[in-house]
């Protein structure tokens, strides 16, 4: 095999990266220049100003200070760590062109050392942009020894990446290619939120507690007994500019990742049979028949939570958009004990719910509108078009007014004002954020539910604006401020006027 | 024209039916007549514009101009009225995969509107017939391609329509699955329905359908008989030499932007 030109290394590297960034419609285009412009801009507006403080900062290099760059280091190394076992999933199960590939003549090594490198790519280049404006103003300052930040975040990549590939790798062994797939997804982005989740979960211990941990952690970290260059804190020495612990970091994550990359393409090479024929588990045939039931709009939202509740991939993925709530329960879960709830928090937390269960409604709607399998099916049925669109705003909104219903008793059991506004915002701010879906759908695919919100930026912007004026609405309603909720929810329902008014028409 | 539906209306009148995708003319002033109880096929090279007219009869396309009438109901200004009547099936199956077939065919009776029970029976019918009664508690995501040709094929029928469309329905099949296919649909003719499909598979057309219609660039060139055909065409050409005469001869060129 070759490693330049067609049919070589490289250009299937190419292909995979290719595949990886491309996500939006070709239509978008326009659109799509004027966002990155945008975003370009403010990457680099960012980038300057944390460069104008850095370049001018030396660091000693004290054990504090050390393990607080490396607590740092961990946190994004988490993201990392959930993004490249998130990404691995994908490049395996999802891309659905193993097929293709491994009947061409790449040896199935090869095709699988690619596509590990591929997620490697992937996860750098990812967290290489964020940091990009940085480093363009770090060298047009001239700080150099801050240039490390580069390669030192690259080599982070690495280690993230092979650490996402042994553990899929590890599950794949452990619970079976059909388990593997959705228990890789969940893991992902509990890995990616376990920082957040972790600095959270203290939110369980009364305050005293609490303040009493948080001074006791302070104590231990100015009182590390490690010296400053042990191999502990090595990953923030190179982050850091240390030339010769950013050469050791480097190379070993360039090893970590070469053997993760060789056990993934091994393992998948022998296995790659087990995932390319996974098919649908079979049930035994039973003469019996259950009767029918009947009703249009029932019968719309029967199939539709009939068919997210069976696809597990797509289920978790929605379901996962909920871990931001748990921090919620931890503050109720202590409130309710201690009674040390305050309007504020009662606004902080109905904003919270009402902003959640708009986002599982706006997933929902996609998943129900753009994402339906058989368009022409319903749209060749003896129904009009808007109770089509009713039954399937139906469905995606009654889960999550269910789930903020849930949420709101929580908060009414300490204060039923609370907890009366918090639902009516949440059922508010779901409705509309499912009627801009179906206002704005934009046809996807089920298995593109991750990458939806490219799909259509008018819907995203739309859903993301209104969903923040009715958290607002719902906040300040919550917290006994209920005349200056009308502001934000008249804002809420004009924005909502106008998507309304530029609603797609059927061809 | 009313929602009733005429009693010697045809099954099928188009008049001057026309659409068009920005510079590309798919349908041009289009007139053509189906009899009620008749299986009709409609020939034309790919992109002649066999699936875009039906998809306009379906109610999924707006026309650009034109009438369209199914037993007498206008189906542009009573959609409703008109799709209860019809059935359509396109070339790649409207299934959902995470549904078995028969919470599919519970699905396609509610959105017609079939009463429980009798939507219950016709789908024990339907499968029985198809030889799919023994996977009635599978999901469509393991199906063959044939299995979830007859399964669409069983959801197009369970409302009974008095107009079935199909585009290119035998397409990828078995022998034996396009064997049973064809038994049911010239069955469905035989007990009054009326069916319009549209195939590359010329000896279909040929051995199937009372009448042919011809397409080409959007408007009809040739329909008739298989006999009627020939006999314009010339004595002792198959429907395949009508077929690539009547298309070669007339085919316009592509418009050019």
């Amino acid at each position: 095999m070759t490693i330049r030109g067609l049919g070589g290394f490289l250009f299937l590297l190419g292909h995979e990266i290719r595949l990886a960034f491309r996500t939006r419609h070709d239509s978008q285009r326009g659109a799509r220049l004027w966002l990155l412009a945008f975003l370009g801009l403010v990457i680099l507006g960012v980038g300057w100003a944390a460069a104008s403080v850095l370049s001018k900062f030396e660091p000693a290099l004290t054990p504090p200070v050390l393990l607080a760059i490396s607590a740092g280091i961990a946190f994004v190394a988490t993201l990392m760590l959930g993004h490249a076992l998130i990404s691995a999933t994908d490049a395996v199960y999802t891309r659905g062109d193993l097929d293709l590939l491994l009947s061409s003549p790449f040896s199935p090594w090869t095709v699988m050392t690619v596509r590990a490198l591929g997620v490697a790519v992937q996860v750098a280049t990812t967290y290489m942009v964020m940091i990009s404006g940085l480093l363009v103003s770090l060298a047009i300052m001239g700080a150099w020894k801050w240039l490390a930040l580069g390669p030192a975040l690259i080599g982070l990549a690495l280690f993230a990446t092979g650490g996402g590939l042994f553990v899929a790798m590890a599950l794949f062994a452990t619970i079976g290619p059909r388990a593997t797939r959705v228990a890789a997804q969940v893991l992902g982005a509990f890995v990616g939120a376990s920082i957040f989740l972790a600095f959270q979960s203290q939110q369980l211990l009364p305050r005293e507690e609490r303040d009493d941990a948080a001074n006791e952690l302070l104590d231990r970290v100015l009182q590390v007994r490690a010296p400053a260059d042990s191999p502990f804190f090595l990953p923030a020495r190179a982050f850091l500019g240390d030339a010769d612990a950013l050469l050791v970091w480097t190379v070993s994550a360039l090893i970590v990742f070469a053997a993760a990359a060789f056990w993934f393409s091994r393992r998948f090479t022998s296995d790659a049979a087990a995932i390319l024929s996974l098919g649908p588990k079979k049930r035994a045939f039973d003469v019996r028949t259950r009767p029918f039931r009947g009703g249009v709009m029932a019968s719309l939202v029967r199939k539709e939570w009939r068919l997210i509740a069976r696809d597990p991939v797509l289920l978790s993925q929605v379901l996962l958009q909920l871990i931001y709530m748990i921090p919620l329960v931890f503050v109720l879960y202590r409130s309710s004990g201690d009674g040390e709830m305050n309007a504020g928090m009662f606004g902080l937390m109905g904003g919270v719910v009402a902003a959640i269960s708009a986002s599982l409604a706006a997933s929902l709607a996609w998943i129900t509108v753009s994402a339906e399998d058989a368009p022409d099916l319903v749209a060749a049925a003896p129904i009009d078009r808007r109770s089509l669109e009713l039954g399937k705003l139906a469905a995606a909104v009654a889960p999550a007014a269910l789930l903020a219903g849930v949420a709101a008793a929580g908060i009414a059991r300490v204060d039923p004002m609370a907890g009366l506004w918090t639902i009516l915002g949440a059922v508010a701010a779901s409705i509309s954020a499912g009627l801009v879906g179906v206002w704005h759908q934009e046809p996807g695919a089920r298995k593109d539910f991750r990458r939806r919100p490219k799909a259509s930026w008018t819907a995203q912007l739309g859903q993301s604006f209104v969903t923040i004026a009715w958290a607002g609405a719902t906040g300040l309603a919550a917290s006994g401020l209920a005349g200056l909720a009308i502001i934000p929810g008249v804002i809420a329902l004009g924005l909502l006027l106008a998507l309304g008014e530029s609603r797609r028409k059927p061809v | 024209m009313n929602a009733a539906t005429a009693v010697n209306a045809p099954a099928l009148a188009l008049r001057g039916l026309a659409k068009s995708f920005g510079d590309k003319r798919a349908v041009a002033n289009l007139d053509l007549d189906v009899r009620a109880g008749e299986l009709y096929a409609l020939l034309g090279p790919n992109g002649a514009g066999k699936t875009t007219t039906l998809r306009m009869v379906a109610g999924l396309l707006q026309p650009d101009a034109g009438e369209i009438g199914i037993f007498g109901v206008d189906a542009r200004a009573d959609p409703k009225g008109a799709k209860r009547i019809t059935a359509w099936l396109p070339d790649e199956p409207m299934l959902y995969d995470k549904l078995t077939a028969w919470e599919y065919l519970e699905f396609v009776a509610g959105l017609w509107a079939v009463p429980t029970k009798v939507a219950k029976a016709r789908a024990q019918e339907l499968l029985e017939l198809l030889d799919l009664w023994q996977h009635k508690d599978e999901r469509c995501e393991g199906f063959s391609r044939g299995m979830k040709q007859k399964a669409a094929l069983a959801g197009a029928l369970i409302h009974e329509p008095k107009l079935l469309m199909l585009d290119e329905p035998l397409t990828g099949l078995d022998a034996a699955i396009a064997r049973q296919v064809k038994d049911l649909l010239q069955q469905r003719v035989r007990n009054g329905a009326t069916i319009i499909l549209t195939t590359h598979i010329l000896d279909v057309a040929e051995r199937m359908a009372h009448r042919i219609g011809i397409i080409t660039d959007g408007a009809l060139v040739a329909e008739g008989t298989l006999a009627e055909l020939q006999t314009r065409a010339g004595v002792g050409m198959s429907l395949e030499d009508v077929f690539l005469q009547l298309t070669t001869n007339t085919r316009r060129p592509e418009p050019t932007a």
